[in-house]
């Protein structure tokens, strides 16, 4: 009765169940999606390693490297150094190490850690910094209150120079080896040197206010670009799908007509702005660096995302007075022009002078104080008879310096021969002024030359 | 009932050598009283471990504390499912070997294999950001240890605790953290073991042997959280037991491919008994060898000659006897012993104390399955007694007393 009773659980079966395959990596939550102080990509990145108790570099090669399979770059980070800040931003390298994480831990929406949601927006050309940039007080303030330490993304932009939580200057370099470093380097880590490996955060007794040289308005101004950068990566996770590039244009559009009854002209004149720029701007053509585009909208008082989304509801005026920096900061280069004659005659005066030896081109351009690519769209055939000149001077000397080692090896050899050595190719060096010129061919065939001429044996060695 | 035979007739027009294989592997296992008991319990404190954080499962070698693992591995799966299916990178259970060493246990590989079980990456290129992996040369360059280190895999095999978060971390073979160690190492051991339970914060299921009875008598800080399951062999002294072993070897003997599946007389289940000496694990491996045998020979049922040629000689079965009683004696709880402990607390007029709360879980439990016999409901409450500090049973202070 027992039995019946324990009957129908007599045999338990040993099978595991088939469950669905696990994530390769943690599944790290990003930290501060939708706040101005969103985790960055390459921030996660490192986040992941450091728990995985990897260098991020290893990570990377290992396991993302496989997962993006790109024979250019992709996860190898010995290729992609001069470029890692792309991963935080708005192309396919951001996108790619993204989809990559997303598969190797199962974590989802990683681009919003990225630019590539502001693509259509953001031009890249200086939209990141080069270098990595952290406010010493955040990583300070979160290692004491033992928050997780990370990397937000807005720190990575170049128009971003500030902390919008301290109001200090983001800073670039490490405290403690004076070195920059790279957005993502093999040994990065949150809250750490990756040349040095020593705490970024706030050493006491280090706390020198690094603005003191702004005026208040330089602050102001730049605490308002961060505020509004910041509030831009805020609205990332709440973007509209069909955010594109028009969106921009009709906004500048809407902007010139409040503020100078659609007269472009009038606008970058307050702006002072070049007026086609502005017009290449209004019509979708062109879109302005990030950095501009923020300077403009501080000159008109609206925020960002206001500037973008938000039809203005009365007339603004452009206010130039409260921004310290100007628009253009850098005039355009004015194009050289060059007394041709004067050239030519000075180049002919090189071509026949037998200075001996003769300069290379790039000697000449430097006597001459113009860039060489410069001479030679000018004079192609002058240049190259200058080159070929050098060339045929360096051969020249090569096969004499090589004549002398020859003749060197041999005085070598019938030295050693002399003194009962076996001339050895290292006997020989130690003998010769230039040793490294044993690497020719002909140079060594002067040791068995002379060698066969005195008849020395191999067998004489054995019994020196 | 004999008549009846727990396989595919097909079976027997098949090679001996499949015929073995389906005995040995038939992809399940009989789920025998003891090994229910233990699984249940097991099963609701790893769900629930109430503060305990190192749950250790102890019963003689070959009762099947493996098969419980490999059961309450296959339970837990089956009830995360639907939570593994939201959550990629959650791992309900972790289980492990703990690796033997004849130098004795080592931490080291013990690490790599909670990392192996993960199918953790790159697991020797860990590193930790402290002192041993960096250092300067003379130049004062920075110079990177690359292989893993004992701190770098701690710290990693932590990190995966802590980011996979499974109920238990479960390991088998636990004894082996006794190989070669002295008094002292095994209580290191102990405090590596409870250092790391407390930073991952997951609690461990280790199996064993009654050595590990021995890591409780020197570590008693650890019994704090610890919890005793006790996995034993089936007695002759009490009727449950005989009935449920005897059903058990009957269901044995039915799985045989045999063109006559063998009658249990009373004397053929005297000599499984004393051959496995009441333990389903060494029953079902004896079982093997001289169904094995019998296959050889091309005989048509199994005979005591099989057994007798494959039984285990005597001195071997005596020593299993002596190491299985000496446990049972440790943790079989009595009334006697209850007494004079008791007497000595000075608590011998006293009526009933206040129990503490753990004390509420026995009576449950043993509810649970009636058949069990007063010794085994008493020995679930006994791991209870044996987990407060300074409570030495008098009894086993005279184990340990007459040797020294």
């Amino acid at each position: 009765m027992k039995l019946l009773h324990q009957n129908h659980q007599l045999h338990q079966d040993l099978v595991l169940p088939s469950y669905p395959s696990r994530s390769r990596l943690f599944c790290i939550k990003p930290i501060g999606i939708g706040t101005q102080l969103t985790e960055s990509l390459i921030g996660f990145t490192t986040r992941l390693s450091e728990a995985h108790c990897l260098p991020s570099g290893v990570l990377m090669e290992r396991e993302v490297a496989p997962t993006i399979a790109k024979i250019h770059g992709g996860g190898n980070l010995h290729k992609i150094y001069d470029h890692t800040a792309a991963l935080n931003g708005t192309g396919v390298m951001a996108l790619s190490l993204a989809s990559a994480l997303e598969k190797l831990s199962g974590q989802i929406n990683l681009h919003l850690l990225t630019l590539a949601p502001w693509s259509e927006l953001m031009p890249s050309r200086r939209l990141l910094r080069r270098n990595r940039a952290w406010c010493s007080f955040c990583y300070e303030t979160w290692r004491i209150t033992e928050h997780i330490i990370y990397e937000p993304l807005l720190w990575s932009l170049d128009a971003v120079k500030v902390c919008p939580l301290h109001h200090c200057l983001l800073c670039e370099t490490c405290s403690h080896c004076h070195q920059k470093n790279l957005p993502l380097a093999w040994h990065s880590r949150p809250g750490y040197c990756s040349k040095c490996h020593d705490w970024l955060g706030l050493q006491p007794g280090n706390s020198v206010n690094n603005l003191k040289n702004c005026t208040e308005d330089e602050l102001r101004e730049l605490a308002w670009i961060t505020n509004s950068v910041g509030d831009l990566l805020a609205s990332t996770p709440s973007l509209p799908l069909s955010f594109t590039k028009e969106i921009l244009a009709q906004a500048f559009r809407v902007h010139v007509n409040l503020a100078s009854n659609g007269n472009v002209a009038e606008f970058a004149r307050q702006l002072q702005l070049p007026r086609n720029t502005v017009w290449l701007w209004c019509n979708g053509k062109n879109l302005p660096q990030l950095d501009t585009l923020v300077q403009v909208c501080y000159r008109l008082d609206r925020s960002l995302i206001e500037f973008i989304t938000q039809e203005p509801k009365q007339s603004i005026h452009v206010n130039v007075t409260n921004a310290t920096t100007p628009l253009k900061s850098k005039p355009k280069a004015k194009a050289r022009v060059f007394n041709m004659e004067n050239l030519e005659q000075q180049l002919e005066a090189i071509l026949l002078n037998h200075q001996c030896p003769p300069p290379p081109l790039a000697e000449v351009a430097r006597q001459l104080e113009i860039n060489e690519k410069t001479l030679f769209r000018l004079f192609a055939e002058m240049c190259r008879a200058i080159s070929a000149k050098y060339d045929k001077f360096q051969k020249a000397l090569y096969y004499q310096r090589i004549e002398q080692s020859r003749e060197e090896v041999r005085q070598a050899v019938i030295k050693l021969y002399n003194e009962g050595l076996y001339p050895s190719e290292e006997r020989v060096s130690q003998l010769v002024s230039r040793p490294g010129y044993l690497r020719y061919k002909q140079v060594r065939a002067a040791i068995e030359e002379t060698k066969l001429e005195f008849s020395i044996q191999r067998i004489d060695s054995s019994t020196i | 009932m004999t008549d009846e035979c727990d396989f595919p007739r097909e079976l027997l027009s098949l090679s001996p050598d499949q015929r073995l294989e389906f005995f040995k592997n038939p992809g399940k296992t009989i789920m025998h009283r003891n090994l229910k008991k233990a699984y249940d319990y097991l099963y609701r404190i790893v769900r629930n471990p109430a503060g305990a954080s190192l749950i250790m499962v102890i019963g003689p070698s070959g009762v099947g504390k493996t098969t419980l693992l490999a059961l309450l591995e296959k339970k837990i799966l089956e009830a995360s499912l639907a939570q593994m299916k939201l959550d990629p990178a959650w791992y309900p259970i972790i289980r492990l070997q703990a690796p033997a060493n004849s130098r004795g246990f080592r931490w080291k590989p013990f690490y790599k294999k909670i990392a192996l079980a993960v199918d953790e990456p790159c697991i020797e290129n860990k590193i930790t950001y402290d002192e041993d992996c960096f250092r300067r040369n003379k130049d004062g360059k920075l110079i990177i240890a690359t292989r893993a280190t004992e701190d770098s895999l701690y710290l990693a095999a932590q990190n995966i605790c802590l980011h996979r978060k499974p109920y238990t971390l479960a390991v088998d073979e636990f004894e082996h953290i006794g190989i070669a160690a002295s008094n002292e190492e095994i209580e290191a051991h102990m405090h590596c073991a409870k250092a790391f339970i407390n930073d991952s914060n997951v609690p461990w299921t280790t199996f064993g042997t009654y050595e590990m009875l021995e890591f409780l008598e020197i570590n008693d800080q650890l019994s704090q959280r610890d919890r005793v399951i006790h996995f034993p062999r089936y007695l002759l002294e009490c009727d449950g037991d005989v009935a449920e072993f005897k059903r058990v070897v009957e269901q044995l003997l039915r799985r045989m491919p045999l063109q006559r599946t063998p009658r249990l007389t009373d004397k053929l289940f005297e000599l499984c008994y004393l051959g496995s000496i009441g333990k389903i694990g060494a029953l079902i491996n004896w079982l093997t060898n001289a169904y094995d045998l019998c296959l050889s020979e091309e005989a048509k049922t199994l005979t005591f000659t099989h057994l007798e040629e494959t039984i285990k000689p005597e001195f071997e079965l005596e020593k299993m006897l002596k190491e299985a009683e000496e446990g049972e004696e440790k943790l079989m709880k009595t009334k006697e012993k209850r007494k004079a402990f008791r007497t000595r607390l000075g608590l011998d007029k006293a009526k009933k104390t206040t129990s503490d709360p753990s004390d509420n879980t026995p009576p449950q439990n043993a509810e649970k399955s009636e058949v069990s016999k007063n010794e085994l409901k008493e020995d679930k409450s006994s791991k209870k007694k044996k987990s407060q500090p300074f409570k030495r049973s008098p009894k086993r202070d005279a184990v340990g007393d007459k040797p020294a």
